[in-house]
């Protein structure tokens, strides 16, 4: 996503109208609930238009819970996209993962099949003992 | 930035401050409502208008807050996408120059007159 085809907003058209569509429905559904009370005599029927009215703020919860999920994952979606774009750049620039190591100097830690140059960081403070590459696959990190 | 600025700015957070607030005063006269009448009939309208209008307007207020902070997040972004692409077209501006110098040095070096 590059800031040509990237909306204003987070959400989209769909998204906007559920939000509106559910709040006012909660809305909706939470009035009517409080004039049915209103004019109800006894508890029992009440009851009746206490749920309604609960019902209505749970729609008008979904939908906006469902705005805010919406909005985070759009968010996040284009974070990715975004650290992808750094990354690619920074692949083209240096292909491989090679290490800056310099050393022609090659080394193997005592039973291990890989060679190493003396200056890669997988073998730094540890015991080695001079090699060479016949027979031994080479480190994926210095690259000897 | 002046209080109006701020205002025309934040418009979002500005009205989930007010939404709060009202969800507030809603919960409080719902609650004085309630406490006034011993009979639960007449204490149930309360419960639902000022109870869950209460909580839809608090509701309303968290959801306006959350989604500005969302928003602001979503501007950010656009700025850093900006800021990435135009320091990458810098730097193929200047590959492309370094290696206009550099032919035209080998065809000197061989005596052969650049084309301008």
């Amino acid at each position: 996503m590059t800031s040509s085809n990237a909306s204003r907003l987070a959400w989209r058209d769909g998204d906007i109208i559920t939000v509106a569509v559910t709040t006012a429905i909660g809305l909706f559904v939470l009035i009517g609930a409080w004039f049915g009370a209103s004019g109800s005599g006894s508890v029992s029927q009440q009851m009746g238009w206490l749920n309604l009215g609960v019902a209505g703020v749970t729609v008008f919860a979904a939908g906006n819970a469902l705005w805010l999920l919406r909005g985070r994952r759009a968010v996040g979606e284009r974070r990715a996209s975004l650290v992808w774009l750094d990354t690619d750049e920074d692949e083209q620039a240096a292909p491989s993962r090679a290490v800056a190591t310099e050393s022609s100097h090659l080394v193997c830690i005592p039973g291990a099949a890989r060679v190493h140059r003396a200056d890669c960081p997988l073998v730094a403070d540890k015991h080695v003992e001079p090699a060479d590459m016949a027979g031994c696959r080479p480190c994926g990190v210095c690259t000897p | 930035m002046d209080l109006m600025t701020r205002a025309r700015t934040q418009w979002d957070r500005l009205l989930a401050i007010m939404f709060a607030i009202a969800g507030a005063v809603v919960l409080a006269t719902g609650w004085f409502g309630v406490s006034g009448t011993a009979y639960p009939a007449e204490q149930m309208p309360y419960l639902i208008s000022a109870g869950l209008g209460g909580l839809f307007l608090l509701g309303v207020s968290a959801v306006l807050w959350l989604s500005a902070d969302l928003h602001d997040e979503w501007r950010k972004l656009d700025r850093i996408e900006n800021a990435v692409l135009s320091a990458r077209a810098d730097a193929d501006q200047i590959i492309d120059k370094t290696q206009i110098i550099d032919e035209t040095r080998e065809l000197s070096a061989v005596g052969v007159e650049a084309p301008s």
